[in-house]
This record gives C-alpha cells, sequence and structure tokens, in this order.
C-alpha cells in the first residue's frame, strides 16, 4: 500500500488550502515522490484515489505538545498502577501516541519542552515514534550559562549560542519558561513579581522574554520564540501577562514581512486560554486585533476523567497541587541548572468554574481573534485534552448548537458570568482548517513544506469522508464530528499511512532542526569558547556532550 | 555462634573484576571471605589458619576471614558474589542481600571452591 | 600514529566523561584519569576471560560455533520456548534495550532488568508516592548538604564524591567547605574517610534506618526531644545534629542505597524515607530536599525509560500475543514459581548474584548468555553468544544514574567476527520475524 515512488492521484475531492485562498474547491491533488506537483513526469504506475464527495485538506499540525521527554516518562511512571490512565490513554506509550496522532490526522508535532541537557532523551524518544514529523523546542527560560550575558544585554552572543546549542541538541527553536525563576530553590517561596529584580541574578526577568525574542530575531528561525507565562491558570498569571504584552510593545523591531516560508509573529503564546482564569480576554484579543507580532494557540479542555500534568511552572502546580490536598505523590525533578519539571494527573470538571472558564476562554479567543491567522489549535496534549476529544471541540467551534448542548450542564457561575455562553458565533470551516493546519504551520516557519496543499509542499493530506459543502455545519454537527472520528485516509509524504481502520505504522518520520541564520566560526568559537568553560566549571559534564549523534537519515534541518 | 551477615560491594572484592580477568584461585581468595570484628576472633576461639563455616536455613559455604576493627560485633560482611550467595535467600519476591541471620564456626577444612559451587547449582539436590 | 582523545568511561553509572585516552589505530596505550573501576572495564578488552566465538554445549561440553550456525540455534532454541525469560539490559545501550524489549514483543516472554532488584524498587514506590529527584549539576552548584544513606560510594561509584562534594559551584563558590556531608552506616566504610570535623557519621544498628528516619519526621515537624540514650545505638547529641542539618541546610540530597531496599519491611523504609524529603520541602521555609538514586551499572537507568516509552512500565513486564498485560511478577518470583522454559540473559551475570535456591531453578531449564566475558553463568549457559563492549567497541545512549542521557561512543575496532548487542539483537529479531 506504501511502496516508494508510488505516485498518487486524488480525484475530484472538494479542496480547502486556506493557504492558496482554495476555499471548497473541485480539484485533482497530484503528489509525485512525496511532493504535491502540477503534473506527473510519467504516467506509470499512478494510484488513484476517487475523492468524489469527499473533502481534502492538509494535515493537521501541533505547534504544542508533551509527548517525547523524561517527564512522559515520569506520567507513565505515576500512571503505572491506574485503571483509568491504561484504559483511556494506552499508557502514552510511543506507539499509542504515534497511532493517535495519526488518527487524528496529524502528521507533524512540536514537543515544546525540552531542556538541553534531556534533548538526547526527546531525540531518542523521536526515533521511536514512527511516522509523525517532529520537532522540538529548547527550554531555556532557566539557562544559568545565559546569565551574564542577559545581564549584560548581549544579544548577539545569546544569539550565537542558541544557535549553537540548537545545532548540538538538534532543536527547532527556543521556549522561554518562567524566566529565572529557579533561584527559588533558595528559599521556597514564589515570587511575587517578575518585573522585579532577582535576587539570585541581576535582571528583571521579564526582559529575558524581550532579549530572547530579539536573539530569536537575529536568528531568523523559523519559529518566534515560544513564550510560556509563568502562573497560568492563576490570576498572577494575567498580570505576568501583562507585563509581557506591554514590554513587547515596547520592543521595536521591523514589521516582518510574511512570504510563503516566513511566520508573521515574534512572540508565541502558548495555551493562551489559560491566561486569563477571570475569564476575561480582552488584553489578548484587543492586543492581537491591533498587532499582527504576536500569535497564540489555544488549547482546547476536553474535560477527560484524567489528565497527565507536565508542567515545569512552580506557581501553576502548587496552586494544583494545593486543591488536591491529598494527593501528594508528585514527581519533581529539578534538571542540571535548566529548571524544574512536575509530574502529576488531574481531572477537569464541568462544574468547576475554572475548568469551564479554560474552556470558555479557548473559544473566546477563537472566535474573536479576527485575524485566524495569529492562532493555532492545541491540546497542550496530553494535559488539556485527549487527541480523541478533537472531533468534538470541531463541533463546538462549528456548531453553536453542539456548544450550547454541551454546555447545558456546566458551571452556573460560567454560565451567568461569562460572555462566550451567550455568544452565538461560530468559525467557518476554513476558519478550521486555518487553526488546525495552515496556521501552525504558518507559525513555524514551515508553509514551505507543510500545512498546505500548492506545488511544491510536502504531500501530508487528510481526506475525509463527507462534502463539505452539501451539509449545514450548524445542524449537521454530528456528521462532521463522524467525519473526523474516522479520518478516512492519512497521507504523509506522498504515503498512505491511515486507510480507513487500517494505520501503517512503517514509515519513519523526520526531526526538523534549525540553527538560524549562520555565523562564521570565528565569531561562534569566540562565543562558544566561553560556555565552554562555563560548562567546565559549573557543568556535571562538558559542552560537547550536548552533541547528538545521530544518523543523517532521520534528520531534517530548515534553513 | 549466631551472627548477621551483610553483604557488600567493594571495589578489591568485587565479582566482576575478578570474573574479569584473574585466575579462579585468586578469585576464590578474594571472594570467599568474610570480614569480622577482632573480639568475634576471639568469641569463635578463630586461630588465622582456621576458615569460616558460615550456615543457615538456606545453605552454608566455607570461607577465609578478615579482622576490621571497624565492623560492629556481631556482624559478618561479605562481597556480593557466589559464596555469600549460599545464605542469601528470597522473601516476599525480593533477594535478602543484608541483615541475615547466620551460623558462624571455626573449621579446618578448605574454602569452597568454585567449582564445587557451579556443582550445587547443577545438581538436582535442592 | 597513536592519538589523544576525551572519552566517555562505561565502568559505572556515573558515565565520567572526560578521561583521557592515548591509542593508536589498533589498541588503546593508556588510559588517564579513570579510577580502578574504570580501569577494569577497560581491561576487559583483552581480558583473558573474554568470550571470542559463540559457544553451544551438549553433552561433550562446550563446543565453538560458526556464528550463522549459533544464531540458527538461539532461534530454535527461542521458538520452542512458551515462557521465555528476558534478563539483565543494564549493560547494554539503549539501542539495543530497545531491540530487546521488541524481541520480548515478538515472543511473549517476561522481560526485567537487573533493577527490579536493585534501585527499580526505589521507582516502583515513588509511581505510589511521587519523588523528588535532583541532577548532579544541581547537586555541585546548590548542595550544601550531601546524605549518604546505606551506601558506600567510595567502592561502588569511586569518582561520585569528587563530582559533587569536592567540586566548586555557582552558589558553592568555597567548595567543599560548605559542602557538608552525612554517612549514615552500620559500621565506618571506606566513604567515612573524606569526612571532615563538621560533618556527621551516624553509626547505626543494622536494620534500624526505619525508626531513625521516624524519629527524624517527629523531630523536625518540632515538639519532640529525642530520648536521653539516643536511638538505634545514635547518641542524641548526634541525633540533634542531624535535626539542625535538615532543618538548616539550603539544598539537600540523599543518596540512598540498598541498606534502605533491603530491610526486611519490605519497601517501608524508603516510604518513610520519601516521606521524610516531601515534608521537610514542606515545612522549610529556605532550599530544598531532593533524592539521588545510585544504582550502579551504567545503563540501568536507560532500560526503565525505555521500558517506560515502550510499555508504560519500568521493569517486569508480561507480553502475551504482542502486548504487555498486568503482572504482579518480577525476575525472581518468575524463577521462583518455574514460571519460564528458556532464560535469555543479557549483558549481567544472575548465577553470581542469585541465592542458591534461585541459581538452581535457573540453571535447570535452557540459558541464552549474550555476554563479553565468562561468568558464573557462562558456566552453567546453553548457548554463549558473545558481543562487543559497549563504550569501547562500539557506540550507543546511557542514561546516567540521575537520569541525563549521555552518548557513549566507539574508540576502538572489536575482536574480529564479535558484532554489538545491537547487531546481534537486531540479527535475532530479524530471523524472529522471517
Ligand atoms: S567513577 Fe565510574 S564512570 Fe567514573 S571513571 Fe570510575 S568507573 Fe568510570
Amino acid at each position: 500500500m506504501s511502496k516508494k515512488g508510488n505516485n498518487l492521484l486524488i480525484k475530484n475531492g472538494l479542496v480547502f488550502d486556506p493557504f492558496s485562498n482554495i476555499i471548497g474547491e473541485k480539484k485533482d491533488i497530484l503528489i509525485e515522490n512525496g511532493i504535491i506537483v502540477e503534473k506527473f513526469t510519467s504516467n506509470n504506475d499512478i494510484k488513484e484515489i476517487n475523492a468524489e464527495n469527499k473533502t481534502i485538506i492538509p494535515a493537521a499540525i501541533d505547534i504544542h505538545c508533551h509527548i517525547a521527554s523524561q517527564q512522559m516518562n515520569w506520567i507513565r511512571l505515576l500512571g503505572k498502577n491506574n485503571q483509568e490512565f491504561n484504559s483511556n490513554w494506552g499508557a502514552l506509550t510511543s506507539e499509542y501516541i504515534a497511532k493517535e496522532y495519526i488518527s487524528q490526522g496529524y502528521t507533524f508535532i512540536t514537543e515544546a519542552n525540552v531542556y538541553p541537557s534531556l534533548a538526547k532523551h526527546t531525540i531518542f524518544n523521536f526515533i521511536n515514534i514512527p511516522v509523525l514529523d517532529k520537532a522540538m523546542l529548547l527550554n531555556l527560560g532557566n539557562f544559568w550559562p545565559l546569565e551574564f550575558d542577559i545581564e549584560k544585554k548581549k544579544t548577539k552572543d545569546i544569539a550565537l549560542f542558541i544557535s549553537d546549542l540548537l545545532s548540538k541538541c538538534k532543536g527547532f527553536g527556543i521556549k522561554i519558561y518562567n524566566p529565572f525563576e529557579s533561584e527559588i530553590w533558595n528559599f521556597n517561596k514564589l515570587r511575587e513579581d517578575i518585573n522585579k529584580n532577582g535576587i539570585l541574578y541581576n535582571f528583571k526577568a521579564i526582559n529575558v522574554y524581550k532579549t530572547f525574542i530579539e536573539a530569536v530575531e537575529i536568528l531568523d528561525l523559523p519559529h518566534s520564540a515560544h513564550c510560556h507565562i509563568e502562573g497560568y491558570e492563576n490570576l498572577e498569571g494575567k498580570e505576568n501577562l501583562n507585563s509581557l504584552l506591554k514590554e513587547l510593545d515596547n520592543l521595536k523591531l521591523d514589521a516582518r514581512t510574511s512570504t510563503k516560508d516566513k511566520r508573521n509573529q515574534i512572540c508565541h503564546l502558548a495555551h493562551a486560554n489559560s491566561l486569563n482564569i477571570d475569564g476575561n480576554n480582552k488584553n489578548i484579543i484587543n492586543n492581537l486585533n491591533n498587532n499582527s507580532n504576536i500569535d497564540v494557540d489555544l488549547a482546547f479542555i476536553g474535560f477527560d476523567k484524567i489528565n497527565p500534568i507536565i508542567t515545569s511552572d512552580r506557581r501553576f502546580f502548587s496552586d494544583i497541587t494545593d486543591s488536591y490536598k491529598k494527593k501528594k505523590n508528585n514527581i519533581i525533578n529539578s534538571n542540571e541548572f535548566e529548571g524544574d519539571s512536575y509530574s502529576n494527573f488531574r481531572e477537569f470538571k464541568k462544574n468547576e468554574y475554572k475548568d469551564c472558564i479554560l474552556w470558555g476562554n479557548a473559544i473566546d479567543l477563537a472566535l474573536n481573534i479576527k485575524n485566524k491567522w495569529q492562532i493555532q489549535f492545541s491540546l497542550n496534549f496530553p494535559h488539556y485534552s485527549h487527541l480523541n476529544d478533537i472531533p468534538k471541540i470541531i463541533t463546538w467551534l462549528l456548531s453553536k448548537d453542539a456548544r450550547f448542548k454541551f454546555m447545558e450542564n456546566m458551571n452556573n457561575k460560567f454560565l451567568k458570568n461569562i460572555s462566550i455562553s451567550t455568544n452565538e458565533d461560530v468559525l467557518n470551516f476554513n476558519d478550521l482548517i486555518i487553526l488546525t493546519r495552515s496556521s501552525p504551520a504558518k507559525s513555524l516557519g514551515l508553509s514551505k513544506f507543510k500545512g498546505n496543499l500548492s506545488n511544491g509542499s510536502e504531500a501530508d493530506i487528510n481526506i475525509l469522508n463527507i462534502n463539505i459543502d452539501k451539509i449545514d455545519t450548524n445542524k449537521d454537527y454530528k456528521l462532521i464530528e463522524k467525519a473526523f472520528e474516522y479520518i478516512e485516509y492519512v497521507i504523509k509524504n506522498g504515503y498512505i499511512v491511515k486507510k480507513e481502520d487500517k494505520i501503517l505504522m512503517n514509515h519513519q518520520g523526520k526531526i526538523f532542526w534549525s540553527e538560524g541564520k549562520y555565523f562564521t566560526e570565528e565569531e561562534k568559537s569566540r562565543v562558544i569558547n566561553k560556555k565552554r568553560e562555563f560548562y567546565q566549571k559549573y557543568y556535571s559534564y562538558f559542552y560537547n556532550m550536548l552533541d547528538n549523534d545521530i544518523d543523517q537519515k532521520y534528520l531534517k534541518k530548515i534553513e | 555462634m549466631e551472627m548477621i551477615l551483610n553483604t557488600i560491594r567493594l571495589i578489591n572484592n568485587d565479582q566482576n573484576v575478578e570474573w574479569n580477568c584473574q585466575d579462579v584461585e585468586f578469585m576464590e581468595e578474594h571472594l570467599a571471605i568474610g570480614f569480622i570484628n577482632p573480639l568475634d576472633f576471639k568469641k569463635l576461639y578463630l586461630v588465622p589458619s582456621l576458615k569460616l563455616h558460615i550456615s543457615n536455613n538456606h545453605g552454608d559455604v566455607i570461607v577465609n576471614f578478615k579482622q576490621d576493627s571497624k565492623i560492629p560485633e556481631g556482624i559478618i560482611l561479605m562481597p556480593v558474589s557466589l559464596w555469600a550467595n549460599q545464605v542469601t535467600y528470597v522473601k516476599n519476591n525480593n533477594i535478602i542481600y543484608k541483615n541475615i541471620k547466620v551460623n558462624v564456626e571455626g573449621t579446618r577444612d578448605p574454602p569452597t571452591k568454585l567449582n564445587e559451587l557451579i556443582e550445587k547449582i547443577k545438581s538436582d539436590k535442592i | 600514529m597513536s592519538e589523544q582523545l576525551k572519552i566517555t568511561c562505561s565502568g559505572c553509572s556515573l558515565l565520567c566523561d572526560d578521561i583521557i585516552i592515548i591509542k593508536d589505530d589498533k589498541e588503546i596505550k593508556e588510559i588517564l584519569g579513570a579510577c580502578q573501576k574504570g580501569i577494569n572495564k577497560f581491561n576487559q578488552i583483552k581480558s583473558k576471560n573474554r568470550i571470542l566465538s559463540p559457544l553451544y554445549k551438549d553433552k561433550g561440553g562446550l563446543k565453538v560455533l560458526e556464528w550463522d550456525l549459533a544464531l540458527n540455534k538461539a532461534i530454535q532454541i527461542i521458538k520452542n520456548a512458551k515462557k521465555p525469560l528476558i534478563y539483565g539490559l543494564s549493560t547494554i545501550s539503549c539501542e539495543s534495550q530497545i531491540l530487546a524489549l521488541k524481541i520480548a514483543k515478538k515472543i511473549d516472554a517476561f522481560i526485567d532488568s537487573n533493577s527490579t532488584i536493585c534501585q527499580g524498587k526505589f521507582l516502583n514506590i515513588a509511581s505510589e508516592m511521587g519523588i523528588t529527584t535532583t541532577t548532579l549539576t544541581e547537586i555541585i552548584n546548590k548542595s550544601d548538604l550531601i546524605i549518604l544513606w546505606g551506601t558506600n560510594i567510595v567502592e561502588s561509584i569511586p569518582r561520585l564524591f569528587s563530582k559533587i562534594l569536592f567540586s566548586r559551584g555557582k552558589f558553592r563558590m568555597t567548595g567543599r567547605e560548605i559542602k557538608n556531608l552525612i554517612i549514615v552506616d552500620i559500621y565506618k566504610t571506606a566513604s567515612f574517610k573524606v569526612m571532615g570535623t563538621r560533618d556527621l557519621a551516624i553509626i547505626i544498628r543494622p536494620n534500624e534506618d526505619i525508626e531513625l528516619i521516624k524519629i527524624l519526621k517527629k523531630a523536625v515537624k518540632g515538639d519532640y526531644t529525642f530520648p536521653n540514650e539516643g536511638i538505634s545505638g545514635i547518641d542524641k547529641q548526634d541525633l540533634e545534629r542531624f535535626k539542625t542539618f535538615l532543618l538548616n541546610s539550603e539544598h539537600i540530597t540523599i543518596l540512598p542505597g540498598q541498606a534502605l531496599l533491603n530491610q526486611k519491611t519490605n519497601g517501608d523504609a524508603i516510604k518513610e524515607l520519601l516521606e521524610l524529603v516531601n515534608l521537610l520541602n514542606n515545612i522549610k521555609n529556605n532550599g530544598r530536599i531532593s533524592l539521588l538514586m545510585v544504582g550502579g551499572h551504567y545503563n540501568m537507568v536507560g532500560f526503565e525509560h525505555m521500558a517506560l516509552s515502550e510499555t508504560g512500565k519500568n521493569q517486569s513486564i508480561q507480553f502475551k500475543n504482542g502486548e504487555s498485560i498486568k503482572s504482579d511478577d518480577n525476575i525472581i518470583s518468575k524463577i521462583q514459581k518455574e514460571d519460564f522454559d528458556l532464560s535469555i540473559i543479557i549483558g549481567t551475570d544472575p548465577i553470581s548474584h542469585f541465592p542458591l535456591e534461585i541459581s538452581k531453578i535457573l540453571s535447570s531449564k535452557p540459558i541464552i548468555l549474550i555476554d563479553n566475558k565468562k561468568s558464573g553463568t557462562f558456566l552453567i549457559a546453553t548457548l554463549i553468544l558473545p558481543t562487543s563492549i559497549t563504550g569501547i567497541e562500539n557506540k550507543g545512549l546511557a542514561f546516567r544514574l540521575d537520569h541525563v542521557p549521555i552518548q557513549l561512543k566507539k574508540i576502538i575496532e572489536p575482536p574480529s567476527l564479535i558484532q554489538s548487542d545491537y547487531e546481534l539483537l537486531q540479527k535475532i529479531l530479524d530471523r524472529l520475524n522471517k
């Protein structure tokens, strides 16, 4: 079914390709050697799929998840004897994760929280997760080797170092997480304000965001700085968000020019629906509607019985463990001078006010941010939702009937107070494809390869057994749900990896990485030699140990 | 005399090293050994030419010994090895390597040989 | 021509990456910076006890086999087995561990690592109770108190002290001066020799660690005075000092050893210790306290991680119809119940570690041994397949004791016709798949 060099012709499907402005046109898709082409070079051996009355969309892309890290193993360890976890989450084994992603039409994922010291673990996991293409973001928020440069505002040096780290670890981008908050090990008290100078370091935490954003722009990495706001699901998080938004206003960077392979934003906010826990999202909505420099992913809540918490946010974690007073079985790990990680389980409930807010925020933001290219669909998987919630979540976005029906037994205070509970707006199908496919590709700087069906792109495609034109997306939401539950075909690089119930796991995906702009060896060694010294002085291993000895066949470098 | 036996890891009496590079005789010398306090040495009426016969419900073995005043009275230490395995046992699916009750006496018999231990493992008698 | 290289030692779970070797095309001439244990690892290369060809035992004794025949023999033995065991796996690379898991899945084996009878017990309890752990760079830069509890690391992980105790850190610029040490053990092991005047030596009566932990739990909560006569052979003053250290240090790391694992109370001492750590992290208003597990084999931790990501379990995995199923067994209970008809032993020597009663049962069924040197198990194995030494003759990923992944490199060529664990396991898997 998936021999190499198989040419595919998908005939007569209804095509949605927001990137090329194709909104529901009947069109053939031609695939040769894994790439979408205008014309076949030879007419031999062409396999045909009749897509009459079916809908063709690009494969989905996850811009923010946690599936390949040491922390994932702490979750598995905690869940080892947990019946709920084993039956509903398949113990989240590598194979299970791959299968679930493929079933939901995904071909690309972004592991969003990797400490450089543990990057080898993630890469190793990546290799053992079949089919999917993957990328990882290095979490540098608490990275002590950068302390001095941040203090001295040596942004170019930071950029050089980041570039070298990315090329050693085979990372794709960087994540900024609770900047230098791990200094807390010394006094066991949560910090009050990220606008103040630290105690063990001599700069403001908020400045770290700015410095990293500038460094990423110097490197012109495919993806922008990926920012996590300290204290999510907490009012403190809202204040921190407002501080960052203000900081971004002051940041004078030239507006980026968007091209096919370039993103627009300079700052990506992770799971933005978790930031305004009072349910008022005006700050984000206004900011994004006036400013193309920022984009956000929305981590939809699926209200699962049990969700693994994978986080490095101490404030969030102490809140949530306080609320589960009796549960003390956390796995907490502080890692190599690079930050901490916290693992446990939680449960989302429809009668919990706060959980409903998180749910409502995602929908609120999806509806009210005007430019849908500034929003990406995510689940913060596996923290906020299971992948198999996606079909249901899609109906909440496309159909007010579905949404209102789902809201029936939600928390009363939420239903009374929060505007989204009466909002009748919906997204159209094209918007949905932008959110789940085209926009993540764009934000990651991968539109040249992914998230669209234009010629030259990688043939990562879903075929839905539904003719979107012929249904009322509001009323017939059950049909849509079904179409996404049983995606008929998932095609990855021209290989059919899912056909109806059958999933083929023998295809190996690539690990996407980037080091950004090229620097001369001379420039590099000036900075890197100093870092080597730092490692020699303070680390348990030499800097060169970060090198990843991985077969080129697994890698794909993005320039 | 009743004593408590603990198995330990010692860099100079490491079975891994012995298996790696040494002759059987050398291995026997370094692994068939127990360490005891000089006071126990007296209590056991030992003389340097004697060996220790260590036994409990699970088995028995004869080993050389050395005195070491750091070791508390009533305790005998042995490197983890085929020799110590003669008196270790299993409880609740765990191997008990520490705090094993054993009976220790002086003996004129030579220390148990490696091939005797292997034969013991292979033999059908339990 | 000789060259100088900086390499990583796989002599123990510390995986020191600062070993210098001088080598020519064929062999290593000199090794600088490794400890005695590390040197021993390198000595394996030319050890006279090295296995250099496949061997098969029949009535006439051990016979040398050609590789192809040996592999066929292995497949035949495996295919004849209905309840195979796979055991060991702590001294092979992660890549090989994944293959071993795949083979286990293919042949519906029960697979388990040395960790089951060692540090893995900690993780099992952590899976119920949680755990706060840390890594070496954290300890180097932050710890001002290191507690060895029933472990004699000077002899098991020889260079660990020089990394974590005799080192200066970013927040511990004065190094050893500010890093205090407590050792709890039943006698003064070699590790006690590093102690200075401010350090605290606790000699405890055998098997009473749990009492000490319980008392400390009470004491750190306040409102408790230690009995005048002390407890478990420990003076009252020393107990007071222990408590003061726990309450006033900023960053404490406890290294728990076999002694705690092996309490007759069956894991209770570990539970108490985890509770003490939790308690201190909650009541202390400065600093933090964490545990660092100190398993000895260089890739014992690796197997836990590989097994978790492939099966959701860290050890003792029973496959049935290609799926891992629930099982309360471990390697010991499987053998004790005689619930097996073949054992495949990879890179370990159970015969030298298991009690006689268990070894007897193990040896009553066929054994396939995959290893690079002779051992107790070698003497009773049915089929012996030799391999090269990972970290010297072939490369691979391993996990340091603190769960940090470290890449091992190939430095020299293996002896002729000797392949790596990875290559060998891949061949076995391929032939099983045929
Ligand atoms: S401490 Fe361990 S890793 Fe380091 S040199 Fe010694 S044996 Fe090798």
